[in-house]
């Protein structure tokens, strides 16, 4: 899959899948790629090269009915519940609006609005209520619900709890869980908190630069990551317990900009295990442990 | 204006550093703030008491409108006017009550004495003015400098938090640099005029984990080189098991529990702190299920009477409708609930 928007390479060949019933997670800095992956699965837009497949069926360049009939089994919930919810709108319009749109009629819209709120942990009456009136943790639950008005299959779920307080946080995680388990949801889910993405995920993908760097099923990514990028990323993240001692792996400098990038690999310059040559071949993404994949020449011998 | 002593070498001389002696440097009493809006008074901070020693990182947690920023705002005179009124309280710093000071005075102390660091570093700077004029500003306003000694004092600043090649950057302007360069900047204009006082109000939220790490690891040592005492406000608990030696928790404008970091992560005895600690993400998938706070944050128009926690909290009782005594368990630990002890 690539993009490229005059020559930002906002993703830059980045392969992956996700099996059903998991949940993958992407994770990585502002800038990395992630939402853009998730925009392009949802057909918001369109990759430069690459094809894309969902359940065997290719969807790269879908188009009129065949894009309507692939849209009913991928929804999406965003970040900003406060940007992502018409606040002209009751509820019970925004969460059954695709109903509406499918000519379902007034009373069995309604009734089914009811159920999703059931569903979300909803009080059955906030239907009639506008937006303004929910808390963001609530305004959030709303969103999940209309994501799953259509009954869909796969929901890409773009950092659905970083503008929330940390109890909020926490029951709308819940929720998601337990979501999945009782519809057997596939979740794409994108975040830049690695702890978050630990409690959810199956398998973890680490993005850089708009490449996938390393790619692993969670456990192992947490406890043994093997890029020089995840492992820095993992320690910088600061644990709530003053007595935990850690190696602190400061990274020197900045994210470079995806605008002209160097042809080798991406992270050379803030890389302290860089050796001659990093700057001049692109490592390739190849599987160091079974099913532990990473993009690094310290792996390529 | 004039600075009485001649020091105005910004790197003064490191020496023995002890965690934090019993000095305080600042202190508020029974301070409470509320905005007047057209939808109903926000009462934004409800009697809170908290004093600041010497050389200590305090920090101050709570989630959204707990009154973390309000307090802030409070102790450099910045509460927004006409909404925002302080109905009672003094906040002691160097001998005076900031509160009763008029505006010029006020103007005085802050940058000078008691500086902030803001969140976002991006709507903080002027994006029309070269970043070495922002930095310099303070040495203008509260120093009597020749010209030349100003771009060296800037140049000095711009050392002390790592901002390479200094003298080249002095003339960017905010968008030249990336999100943690710009904060760099930011605390050079707050180190300046090498404050008593640091205020950070979440200084690295806007910012990415291998960036936030990097102006952590500068907050702190230069909290360490310059023995600056500092408050730092954040939501994030892992930021403040990193900085802080003691901590204060604020729910719904209260001060509702304040101990020494590892005393607090250990420890902690307000239903509100465990449910918040409880809270955080850990582990793998299908480890565990979070534990949440019942029910919502309360609207900040209409605080619930009493322990303002006591609707959420599992312990709560008819005496949780009278608002509770703050009670010192011990010497560094005090508690605003009837409940503690049961718990």
């Amino acid at each position: 899959m690539q993009k490229t928007v005059v020559d930002l390479k906002a993703v830059d060949g980045v392969s992956f899948s996700v099996d059903e019933g998991e949940t993958f997670g992407l994770v990585g800095e502002s800038g990395c790629g992630k939402t853009t992956i998730g925009k392009t699965l949802l057909k918001l837009y369109e990759p430069t090269s690459g094809k894309m497949f969902f359940r065997g069926e290719e969807i790269t360049h879908l188009k009129g009915s065949a894009l309507g009939e692939y849209r009913k089994n991928i929804q999406a919930v965003f970040q900003n519940p406060y940007a992502s919810l018409d606040a002209r709108m009751r509820i019970w319009r925004t969460i059954g609006e695709p109903l509406i749109v499918k000519g379902w009629s007034r009373e069995r819209v309604r009734e089914k609005v009811g159920e999703l709120l059931d569903l979300v942990m909803l009080p059955s009456d906030c239907g009639s209520r506008f937006p303004h009136e929910m808390s963001a943790g609530q305004r959030q639950q709303i969103a999940i619900a209309r994501a799953l008005a259509i009954n869909p299959k796969f929901i890409v779920l773009d950092e659905p709890t970083s503008l929330l307080d940390v109890s909020a946080q926490a029951s709308i995680l819940n929720l998601i869980v337990e979501l999945q388990k009782k519809l057997g949801l596939t979740y794409l889910f994108i975040s830049h908190n690695l702890a978050v993405v630990r409690f959810l995920s199956n398998r973890v993908g680490v993005m850089y630069c708009g490449k996938l760097v390393e790619l692993a099923n969670s456990r192992k990514l947490y406890l043994t990551p093997k890029h020089p990028y995840t492992q820095a990323l993992l320690a910088s993240v600061p644990v709530p317990d003053p007595e935990f001692k850690s190696e602190e792996v400061v990274l020197e400098g900045d994210v470079i900009s995806p605008i002209n990038p160097p042809k080798g690999c991406r992270f050379y310059t803030r890389c302290r295990h860089y050796m001659k040559g990093c700057e001049e071949t692109e490592p390739a993404l190849i599987e160091i442990e079974p099913n532990h994949f990473a993009a690094c020449h310290l792996f390529h011998r | 204006m004039i600075r009485e002593d001649s020091n105005t070498d910004v790197i003064p001389h490191s020496g023995s550093r002890s965690p934090h002696s019993n000095e305080v440097v600042l202190e508020a009493k029974d301070l409470r703030i509320h905005f007047y809006t057209d939808r109903g008074v926000i009462q934004a901070v409800e009697g809170v008491d908290f004093s600041i020693r010497k050389q200590e990182v305090w920090g101050l947690v709570g989630e959204s409108a707990s009154g973390k920023s309000t307090i802030a705002q409070s102790l450099v005179g910045m509460v927004a006017k006409p909404a925002g009124r302080i109905i009672s309280g003094e906040i002691l710093f160097r001998g005076g009550d900031i509160l009763k000071k008029t505006r010029r005075e006020v103007e005085k102390i802050r940058g000078n004495k008691i500086a902030f660091i803001p969140q976002d570093p991006t709507t903080a700077l002027n994006p029309l003015l070269r970043v070495g004029f922002q930095i310099g500003e303070a040495f203008r306003y509260h120093r009597d400098l020749k010209r030349n000694r100003i771009s060296e004092e800037i140049e000095k600043v711009m050392k002390v938090v790592n901002i390479p090649s200094p003298r080249q950057r002095v003339n960017d302007y905010p968008h030249q640099l990336s999100g943690g360069l710009k904060q760099r900047v930011i605390i050079a204009t707050a180190l300046s005029c090498q404050p008593d006082l640091l205020i950070a109000d979440e200084p690295t939220s806007a910012l990415d984990v291998t960036i936030q790490i990097q102006i952590i690891k500068l907050i702190r040592e230069i909290q360490e080189r310059f023995q600056m005492t500092m408050i730092l406000i954040t939501h994030n608990l892992g930021l403040v098991a990193k900085m802080c030696n003691r901590v204060a928790v604020l729910y719904c404008g209260r001060i509702v529990e304040e101990a020494l970091v590892k005393d607090l992560f250990k420890e902690p005895k307000h239903p509100y702190t465990l449910g918040l600690l409880a809270s955080l993400p850990k582990g793998e998938k299908g480890d565990v299920k979070l534990y949440t706070i019942p029910g919502q944050l309360p609207n900040p128009l209409y605080h619930p009477p009493g322990c303002g926690f006591s609707p959420r909290c599992p312990f709560a009782h008819e005496r949780c409708m009278e608002v509770p005594v703050m009670e010192w368990i011990s010497e560094d630990h005090r508690i605003r609930c009837w409940r503690w002890k049961d718990i």
